[in-house]
This record gives structure tokens, sequence and C-alpha cells, in this order.
């Protein structure tokens, strides 16, 4: 032991936050140095404190440390050292030496002096260096083949979920395209259907009896139903396809509510819906796409008359708060189950409450209208208490800072 | 490791243990300044040396002894081991091949290979220059990504590279000038001992797992018709750059089948057969492993894939342009660009 202690060598007592407290071994001139009260870690050239921190943080987890490979840095000189660490109650004992041979035996000897367990610390040293050893014994190779087996199972796995998945977005899309493709080429014969539909009516007008003239009517309400499902299938499609075009401009939107709310007033009379129309004074002018949020006031207040029982009335409503314009359509109708919600705005999805007057519905309008407002820049929520009504408020930014960001026709 | 043609080099612990004795015999200091864990690390780096050594003079490369040589110098003098102690170490190798090797033809090899590398040795530096120097493209974000996987925040790491290709850096841009460079600045901080082996695989794995954000791009590639099955050599870990190389075909339009690391090549073969693979891409890091792509090249030669075009990359095939001639490829490429230019036209029929 005595030639061990005269080899170079130092050991360090740290705090649990690797302050030096003490230097009890030093053969490098560390004295000179004003390290008490350092970090640990400025004992080592620059580029290897990631190392040196690694090492505190083993030696602070695990409370020893063997062999690690560090550059300590004395007087501007970079020296690899071997180091071994312990750890007894709050204090650290670091040794070094050029060797892990020399790091171990003088680790033992200072933490003998320290008042530790060195024999247990040699037992620790010593087990950790014959791990390798037994490892390789109980067939580290067979363990090694069938950890990269394992690895590269897993990477493949994620490599083909990820084809999968483009594979799908494909397949998603082309659904999207032939969809469009189907809706436009039934659109144009229904049009002509819907023509002779009405010059034969007009035609046959004084020679219809009651029951013809009801069929004529169930002939025009299907094909108008018709039209409507392939509108919103051919939109939906092209949204699908990221292809929502908005020509922007600046509107008028207390003009351009006021005039849906008129238009939708003979719908709502036929109902003996009262519909009734207010709005803040001063609104701004914003950035829209005029025919695009037609559509969606049409929709939100057609629906509105939909699910409201006669007699009751609907309140559509303008109003500004901060950087934004609300537009607020509020019914005293059924109201819908909040489990059903959410599922509204997914396409095909369909509320379990029925029109008050067997009104017909896509389950395609909701998911529309959110892509129409989003693509504003807006946003759209519902809320509603079965028996006492619903509401509905899209939500548009009145400062269009969003404009360049909106995909151009 | 049975395809890896280190059991047919005999004799290379005897060597070894040789060399280490030679080395403290004439060097007795050595004993009392690294004591006998220096010495059992002595014969360790003895094994690595020689082992190196083979496989250059089986391969008819001396080139690549040399460059390990240099990997070496650079390395060991990070661990304050001083670039005199591997001259004499190559000197002493001399003597103890000249004395220890009974093949003459080998023998000859082996010391006009260290002499070699013993003659280039003391020109070579002793310190490499870093990977993200300024000036290079996209240097800053490689700097900044290595940072935050140093500081273990693959998150952190993950968001700068997804904002770089969201800003309309390409992929391609990212792999090369980030993912590449960073993991050859990973493997330089080892090799100068700036951080641990651990660190080392967290940068890695978490890389890996960066990379495969991109997938929903990569994979997203119109298909051309023509299919790559890539692999890690049986006993070579270094996957991630010839996964790189399976991203850059898949965004050519190839269908890839990337296999991984340490592949038997039972395996790598089968999966040729089964894709009807146009060419098969092997790589190799380490020196040691060449036996490994020769066996593997000549097996798929004699099997009913003889026809399949054999492409090779990795450290050795950069270090010796002409390498992939001896290992029996039909070609090698020093980075991704080119390994989809030299597959292209292998496929195509064209001649080298």
């Amino acid at each position: 032991m005595s030639a061990e202690l005269q080899s170079p060598s130092i050991v360090v007592v740290c705090s649990e936050q690797g302050v030096i407290q003490q230097i009890t071994r030093d053969t490098l001139g560390l004295a000179g140095l004003d390290v008490i009260g350092k970090s640990f870690i400025e004992l080592f050239d620059r580029g290897s404190a990631y190392k040196a921190v690694e090492f505190f943080k083993f030696l602070i987890r695990h409370g020893a440390a063997f062999d690690w490979e560090l550059n300590l840095q004395v007087n501007g000189r970079i020296t690899a050292w071997h180091f071994v660490g312990s750890v007894a109650e709050t204090r650290c004992v670091v040794t070094g030496a050029p060797s892990s041979f020399d790091a171990a035996a003088q680790h033992s000897a200072a933490v003998a002096v320290h008042g530790q367990d060195a024999a247990a610390i040699e037992r620790t040293c010593k087990e950790l260096a014959l791990w390798g050893r037994q490892v390789d014994a109980e067939g580290f190779s067979n363990r090694y083949d069938e950890f990269s087996r394992l690895n590269n199972d897993l990477v493949n796995m994620q490599r083909e979920l990820a084809k999968k998945n483009a594979e799908l977005d494909r397949i998603n899309q082309e659904k999207n395209r032939l969809l469009g493709i189907v809706a436009h080429d039934l659109r144009n014969p229904l049009n002509v259907i819907l023509g002779y539909h009405g010059l034969l009516r007009d035609e046959l007008a004084d020679v219809l009896a009651q029951e013809q003239r009801e069929i004529f009517s169930v002939v025009r309400s299907s094909i108008e139903y018709m039209r409507q499902l392939i509108d919103e299938l051919l939109d939906f499609a092209q949204f699908e396809l990221g292809a929502l075009q908005l020509h922007l401009e600046a509107v008028d939107v207390v003009e351009l509510v006021r005039n849906t709310v008129a238009l939708n007033r003979g719908l709502a009379n036929r109902k003996q819906i009262e519909l009734a129309f207010a709005s803040e004074m001063n609104v701004p002018a914003v950035m829209l796409d005029r025919l695009k949020m037609e559509q969606v006031l049409n929709n939100i207040i057609g629906n509105a008359i939909k699910f409201s029982h006669p007699h009751t009335r609907i309140d559509v409503r303008i109003y500004t708060d901060e950087k934004r314009l609300i537009i607020r359509v509020q019914d005293r109708g059924q109201g819908i189950p909040a489990a059903e919600l959410e599922r509204l705005f997914k396409p095909f999805q369909k509320t379990s409450v029925k029109p008050t007057a067997g009104e017909s519905s896509v389950g395609l309008g909701l998911a529309i209208v959110r892509e129409i407002v989003n693509g504003h820049g807006g946003s759209i929520q519902l809320e509603s208490t079965v028996g006492k009504g619903t509401e509905c408020r899209i939500t548009l930014p009145v400062a269009n800072d969003r404009s360049d960001s909106l995909r151009a026709p | 490791m049975d395809e890896s043609n280190q059991a047919s080099v005999p004799g290379i612990e005897t060597l070894a243990i040789a060399l280490t004795n030679r080395h403290y015999a004439a060097r007795p200091e050595l004993s009392t300044r690294y004591g006998a864990a220096g010495r059992a690390k002595c014969l360790e780096d003895a094994r690595y040396h020689l082992d190196y050594l083979l496989q250059s003079i089986q391969i008819g490369s001396p080139i690549l002894f040399t460059a390990y040589m240099s990997w070496s110098k650079v390395m060991l003098a990070a661990r304050g081991i001083p670039a005199a102690d591997l001259e004499a170490n190559l000197d002493y190798m001399h003597e103890v091949l000249a004395e220890g090797l009974a093949d003459t033809e080998i023998r000859a090899s082996a010391l006009r290979t260290i002499a070699i590398a013993r003659r280039e040795l003391a020109r070579l530096p002793d310190a490499e220059n870093t990977y993200l120097g300024v000036g290079e493209p996209l240097a800053d974000i490689a700097r900044d990504y290595l940072t935050a996987l140093l500081d273990g925040d693959r998150q952190r790491a993950a968001s700068l590279v997804l904002k770089e290709v969201k800003a309309g850096t390409s992929v391609k841009e990212v792999y090369l000038n980030v993912f590449q460079r960073t993991q050859h600045e990973i493997g330089r901080l080892w090799q100068i001992n700036r951080i641990t082996v651990a660190e080392e695989h967290y940068c890695t794995a978490a890389t890996q797992l960066i990379m495969a954000q991109f997938y929903p791009h990569i994979f997203s590639t119109p298909k051309i018709g023509r299919r790559l099955v890539a692999a890690c050599v049986n006993g070579e870990l270094h996957e991630i750059s010839v996964r790189m190389i399976a991203d850059f075909f898949e965004l050519a339009g190839w269908d890839t089948y990337y296999l991984g690391a340490n592949v038997p090549g039972a395996s790598i073969a089968d999966m040729v057969l089964r894709q009807r693979a146009h060419v098969v891409g092997i790589s190799a890091t380490l020196t040691t492993n060449l036996g490994a792509v020769a066996a593997l090249i000549k097996a798929l030669r004699s099997s009913s894939s003889a026809n399949i075009k054999v492409l090779v990359g990795g450290a050795p095939f950069n270090t010796d342009p002409n390498l992939w001639r001896a290992v029996g490829a039909d070609a090698s490429a020093p980075d991704a660009e080119q390994a989809i230019v030299e597959a292209n036209r292998l496929v195509s029929g064209a001649g080298k």
C-alpha cells in the first residue's frame, strides 16, 4: 500500500452538490489553486465538463462510480485520469489516478481514512469490474444479437407504419377526388330533371288532379334534397382535398347578416317562428368571402328554424369583443344532448333530435361550416341545453392579420 | 460473427501478448505509471491494432490501417497518451511481426503496411477539426441541435429541425447538414474524450427518433418501381448512416426495405430474394467488418440472387475509393445523393 500511496493521485471530498470541501491527497498541486468551495466540475477541461457532470450524477444516483476517464485541467495542462467515487452520508469522496487500478486502490485507502466501509467499496469496484466478464460468460453475444434484432424490428415497424399511413393518405385523397367527380357529374342531369319538372308542372297545371299535384311536389322536394346533398358533397370533397378557396373582400357584416336573416324570415314565418336581428353600433368591416359566409349563416339560421317549435323566437345578434367579431344565433328549440355536440361537426353525423316539421338534413352542413369559419381564422362553438334551446357563436378576427396565410384563389 | 474472417487469422491473441510484452520490456516505467490496469488496456489496444492491420492486409488496402492509426493518435492524445507511445508501439509491432509471422507473403504485406503508417503518423495531426465549423450550411442549427441533445433535451432538438423544415428547408438538407454532421461531431467528441459512450448513444438514439418524425414526408413520394434492401453487415452497429441512405432512396421514389444494424448475412440474402430487390446496399463503418461484407457478397453471388446489384458504403470505402472492387461489390458511394446516382446507373445497366 505504501508504494501505491506514493503514486500520483488526488482525493477530493465534496458535498452532494459537488462543492469541494477538502482535498486529502494531492500530487497535482491543487492546494495552490484555491479550489475549496468551488465546484468539482471546475477541475476539468471545459470540453469534458459534460462528462464530468455525468460522472457526478451517476455517483449521486448509484452511491458509487467506478473507472470514469476524465480530462483534468490543472495549471493549463490537461491530464486524462481514471476516477472512482463513493458517497457516505452527505459526503462524496472522489479519487483520481492515471490508471483505473491505481484509482481503485487509492480510493479504498482514502475511504478507510474517511470512515467509510473500505471493504464494501472495494467489493463494489470489483463487482463492477467483474460484471463485464460475468455477462460474457452468460452469453453476452446472444443477448447483443437479440437486442440488435429487437431494435431493428422496432425501427422497421415504425417505417412500415409510416408507409401505411402515407398509403392511407393517398387513398383518402383519391376517394375525395372521385367523390368530387361523381357529385359534379350527378349535378348536371339533376338540373335538367329539375328544369323539365318545372316545365311539365306548369304546362299541366290546369289538368292535374290534386293527387297528381302532390306527386309533383314530392318529386320536386326529392330533387332539391338530392341537389343539396350533391352540393354539400362537392364542398366537402373540395375541403378534404385542401382546396378551400376564399375570395376575400371588406364586407359590412351587419348588412350581410341582416340580409341573410331577411331571406330566412319567410321560412321562419311559415313555422310561425319569430326571427329577430340586432347589432351593436360601429361594427367594423371584416375581410370575408361573402358567398361562403352567406352559406355559413344560412346553414346556422336554417338549423335553428328546423329544430325550433312554432311560436318561439330566434335571436341573431352581432357584437364585438376586443379584436373579435361575434355572430350569435340563439334559439329556444329542442336543444341537443351534450354528448352529440362535438360529433355534429364531423361529416355525416346527425343529432338524434328530429326537425320539428320533418325537414331533411344531409349531415355535412356543420362540417362545411366549420371548415369555412376556420379558413377565415375564426372559430365556431355550440352550446345547448335539452328542452331550452341552442346557442351558436361564430367568432371572426376583426384585425385581419391572417389574410396573408389564407389559401389564395 | 461467423461471417467475419477474424477466425481465419491465426494467432492474433499470441501476437498481441507478444507485442504488449515487447512494449513493456522496452518501457519498464509504464508498469509503475499505469499499473496492471494499464497493461490490460495496452493488450486490448494491441488486439485492435493487429485486427485492423490484418484486415487491411487481407483486403489489400494499407491506407485503411493508416487511417485507423490517425484516428487512434487523436483518441489517445485526448487521453494523455503521447504520439511517441503510439509510434513506439508501431515499431514494436514491426519487430514482433517480423519474427512471429511465418507466412512470407503476409509478413511482407504486414511490414510494408506498418512502415507506411509509421511514416505517415508523424505527419498526421493529433487533433481533428470540428464538423460544425462556421460557414457550413445550417451550421447554427446544427450547433444548437447538438447542444440540445447534449443537454438531454430531445424535444428542443426536434422542434429546432421541424421548425426549419416548416420554414422551407428540405428534409434532405436537414439530414445532410444537421443529422449527418452532428453524428460525425458526436463521434469526434467521444474520440477526444469530451463525452461518454452513454451520451453518444443517447444523441444517436434521439436523432433516430427525430428522423422518424419526417417519415410522413419521406414516405409520401410517388414510387418509380425500383426496390432497395439496405442493412448493416453482421457485427456492424453504426446504423444511422444506412438508415439515412434508405430514407434518401425513399425520397427518390424507391421502395426500400431497411433491415437495420448487425444483420446476419442469411437475413439480408433472404430479404433480397423475397422483395425481388434491384439493389442491395451494405454498410460497414469499422474496417474490422470488411471481411463480413466480402463474405456476404460472395454468398449473394452464389445464390439465386446472383445478379443483384451490390452497393457498399461506410467509412473504409470513403478512405479507399477502390475498396468496393476488393469486397466484390458493383460500386460504392461517398454519400446518399451519390448512392442514388450509382444505384440508378447500375439498374439501368450502364457499366463502370
